[in-house]
C-alpha cells in the first residue's frame, strides 16, 4: 500500500516536472486582454479602436494578428475591352478572412522574419484556393491583398506592438489596432504568438465582435428585410421633408 | 462628439459637413442656374467613395424630396398638365421598373458600376457641350446685330409626329399629340432615372419645349410632376430589388441641396447669367473627364468586390 503511495507521488511529482519545464519552454503569452470586447458600429460610426495587452517573458517578442472568419468571396477580373477597363469574369477567393491585420514589433527586419515563421500574407497565400470559370492570373493573390489594402481591411502593421518593462522577468505588450469603418457584423479573433529565438512559442487567443446597433441596425434590417416596407417608408419620409423644407423656405419650384 | 456620419446601406462613413456640404453646392448650383442638380449629384457621391449603385439609387431618393414640394407649388397654381404627366409618367414607370431589372442583371454579370459611369460621361459630355456651346452663342449674339428670322417652315420632324395614330387633345397644353411620344419620352426618362439616379428634368424640359411644343408655363410643373412619381416608382424598385438606396444619404444630401437651392436663387437675380453658364459647363465637362479617364486608365488592381461593393 505504502509502496503504491510512493509510486503515485513520484509520478506526479514527474508530470509536475514535466508541466513546468513545458512552461518554461514555451511561455504563453499572458493576460491577453482586448478592448473593448463588443465593437459597435452605430449612428456616428467612423471605424474602430482595439486595445490589446498582455504579458510576455523579457527575453520573447510577440506577434498579434487580428482576423475575421474565412468566407465564400466573389470577385469581379476586370479586363480592357476597346478603350475601357470593364468586368471580364468572375473569381471564387475562397479560405480567407475577411479582414486581416498583422501588427508587428518595433524592430528591423520583421517581414523577413514573418516570412520565416509561417505568419502573416505568406500564410494566407498557401491557405487561399481559388476557382473560376476562366483563366486565373498568375499574381492573383497580389491583386486580391493590393484590393483588400486599398479599403483597410487587411494590413502588415510595422512598429506596432510597443513593450514596457514588467515584474519579474516579464515585459508588458501594448498595441492599438484601427479598425475600417467598412468592417462587417461578426466575431473576430485575435492571436498573439510568442516568438522565441526566431521560432514560433506558444498561441494565446480572444474573441471580439462587431454588432450594428440602434437606427443603423434597424435600417439594414429594414433594408434587407422588410424591403418594401423600407422602400416606401423611405418615399414618405423623402416626401415629408420635401415638403416640410417646402413650407420653411416656401420655395415655388424643385429642382430634378 | 466626431464628424463623421455612417451610411448603413453604403457601409461607408462619411464626413457630416461634406455630404450636406456636396449637397449644399449642387443646390446652389441648381438655384443659380435653374437645373436639376441630378445629374451633378450621383457622379459627386462616386468621387466621393460611394458606390456607384447605391449613389444613384440614393440620389433617386433625394429627388423624390426635391421634386415634391416644388411639384405641389405648380399644382396649386394650376401648371400641371396631369393628361401628359401621366402618359409621360406610365412610360417613366414603364422605363424605370426595366432600367431597374437592368442594374440587376448587369450588376450580376459585375458591370452596373461601368453602365452607369460610361451613361454619365456621355449625358455629361452632351449636356456640357451644349451648355458651353450656348452660352458662347449667346454671347456672341449680344455682340452682333440681330438678323431678321426667316419664315418658319413645318419640318421633317412635325410631318412625321402628326402621322402617328390616336393624335389627342391636351387641352391644358393646347396641343394635339399621339399620346406614343409622351409614353415613349417617359420610358426614355424613366431607364435613365433608374440607371443614373437622376430625375431627368434636364431632359424633359427641352423635349416639352422644342419636341412636344407645350406652353412654358405648364412645362415645368409637368415635368416635375413626371419626375416626382418617376422617382418614387424607382426609388421603391431600387430598395426592393437591389437594396441601394441609402436614404440617411438621400436625407442628408436634401438638407444640404434645399438651403443651397435657396441662396443659389437669390444670387441668380445679382449675378451675370452667361459667364456664370459658361463656368458650369465647364465644371460639368471636368466632371465627365474625371469619370471617363477612371474608366480608360487601368485600374489599381484588376480584381474588385462583385457586384460593385
Amino acid at each position: 500500500m505504502n509502496r503504491n503511495y510512493f509510486k503515485l507521488i513520484v509520478l506526479i511529482s514527474i508530470s509536475l516536472v514535466i508541466s513546468f519545464c513545458a512552461a518554461m519552454a514555451e511561455p504563453v503569452p499572458a493576460n491577453l486582454a482586448v478592448s473593448p470586447e463588443i465593437v459597435n458600429v452605430g449612428t456616428f460610426f467612423s471605424g474602430g479602436k482595439l486595445l490589446i495587452s498582455g504579458d510576455i517573458p523579457s527575453t520573447n517578442d510577440v506577434i498579434i494578428e487580428v482576423a475575421g472568419k474565412d468566407s465564400k468571396n466573389l470577385f469581379d477580373l476586370k479586363g480592357k475591352i476597346g478603350p475601357f477597363w470593364m468586368t471580364r469574369g468572375k473569381v471564387h477567393i475562397d479560405h480567407v478572412p475577411e479582414l486581416y491585420i498583422l501588427l508587428l514589433p518595433k524592430g528591423q527586419g520583421w517581414e523577413k522574419r514573418i516570412d520565416g515563421l509561417g505568419i502573416g500574407f505568406s500564410r494566407l497565400k498557401l491557405r487561399m484556393t481559388t476557382s473560376g470559370p476562366q483563366d486565373i492570373p498568375a499574381d492573383i493573390f497580389k491583386m486580391f491583398i493590393k484590393l483588400k489594402e486599398s479599403k483597410s481591411l487587411y494590413g502588415e502593421l510595422k512598429g506596432a506592438i510597443t513593450y514596457t518593462s514588467g515584474s519579474n522577468d516579464k515585459k508588458h505588450f501594448s498595441a492599438v489596432c484601427s479598425l475600417p469603418s467598412s468592417i462587417g457584423e461578426g466575431d473576430y479573433t485575435i492571436r498573439a504568438t510568442t516568438i522565441t529565438n526566431n521560432e514560433v512559442g506558444a498561441v494565446a487567443t480572444r474573441k471580439f465582435s462587431v454588432e450594428e446597433v440602434g437606427f443603423i441596425k434597424l435600417v439594414n434590417h429594414l433594408a434587407s428585410d422588410r424591403r418594401v416596407l423600407y422602400g416606401v417608408s423611405a418615399v414618405i419620409i423623402a416626401l415629408l421633408a420635401g415638403l416640410i423644407m417646402g413650407v420653411v423656405f416656401k420655395q415655388s419650384g424643385g429642382s430634378h | 462628439m466626431h464628424w463623421n456620419i455612417y451610411l448603413p446601406i453604403a457601409h461607408a462613413s462619411l464626413s457630416l459637413p461634406l455630404v450636406v456640404g456636396l449637397g449644399l453646392v449642387v443646390g446652389l448650383l441648381s438655384g443659380l442656374f435653374g437645373v436639376g442638380g441630378g445629374f451633378l449629384m450621383t457622379p459627386l457621391l462616386i468621387m466621393f467613395g460611394i458606390p456607384p449603385t447605391v449613389a444613384a439609387a440614393s440620389d433617386s431618393n433625394q429627388i423624390v424630396a426635391a421634386s415634391a414640394s416644388g411639384c405641389f407649388a405648380h399644382y396649386r397654381l394650376g401648371n400641371v398638365d396631369f393628361k401628359m404627366g401621366i402618359y409621360l409618367l406610365i412610360g417613366g414607370v414603364i422605363g424605370g421598373t426595366g432600367g431597374v431589372q437592368l442594374i440587376k442583371v448587369l450588376r450580376h454579370m459585375g458591370n452596373a458600376d461601368f453602365l452607369i459611369k460610361i451613361t454619365y460621361v456621355l449625358m455629361l459630355g452632351f449636356v456640357g457641350g451644349y451648355m458651353l456651346l450656348e452660352s458662347i452663342q449667346a454671347m456672341r449674339k449680344q455682340k452682333t446685330p440681330q438678323s431678321v428670322p426667316a419664315q418658319p417652315k413645318e419640318s421633317a420632324y412635325a410631318r412625321m409626329i402628326k402621322l402617328l395614330p390616336w393624335q389627342t387633345e391636351f387641352t391644358k397644353s393646347g396641343i394635339v399629340l399621339s399620346p406614343v411620344v409622351p409614353l415613349f419620352l417617359g420610358v426614355l426618362v424613366g431607364v435613365l432615372a433608374a440607371i443614373m439616379g437622376v430625375g431627368g428634368g434636364f431632359i424633359m424640359v427641352p423635349v416639352m419645349v422644342y419636341l412636344l411644343r407645350m406652353p412654358m408655363h405648364v412645362v415645368v410643373g409637368t415635368s416635375l410632376f413626371q419626375v416626382l412619381f418617376t422617382c418614387i416608382d424607382v426609388t421603391i424598385m431600387q430598395a426592393y430589388s437591389n437594396k441601394t438606396v441609402d436614404f440617411v444619404l438621400a436625407l442628408l444630401l436634401l438638407v444640404g441641396s434645399t438651403i443651397g437651392a435657396q441662396i443659389g436663387a437669390r444670387l441668380s437675380a445679382k449675378i451675370k447669367d452667361d459667364q456664370l453658364k459658361i463656368y458650369l459647363a465647364i465644371l460639368v465637362l471636368v466632371v465627365m473627364v474625371k469619370m471617363l479617364y477612371g474608366l480608360v486608365v487601368p485600374p489599381h488592381t484588376l480584381l474588385a468586390f462583385h457586384g460593385g461593393h
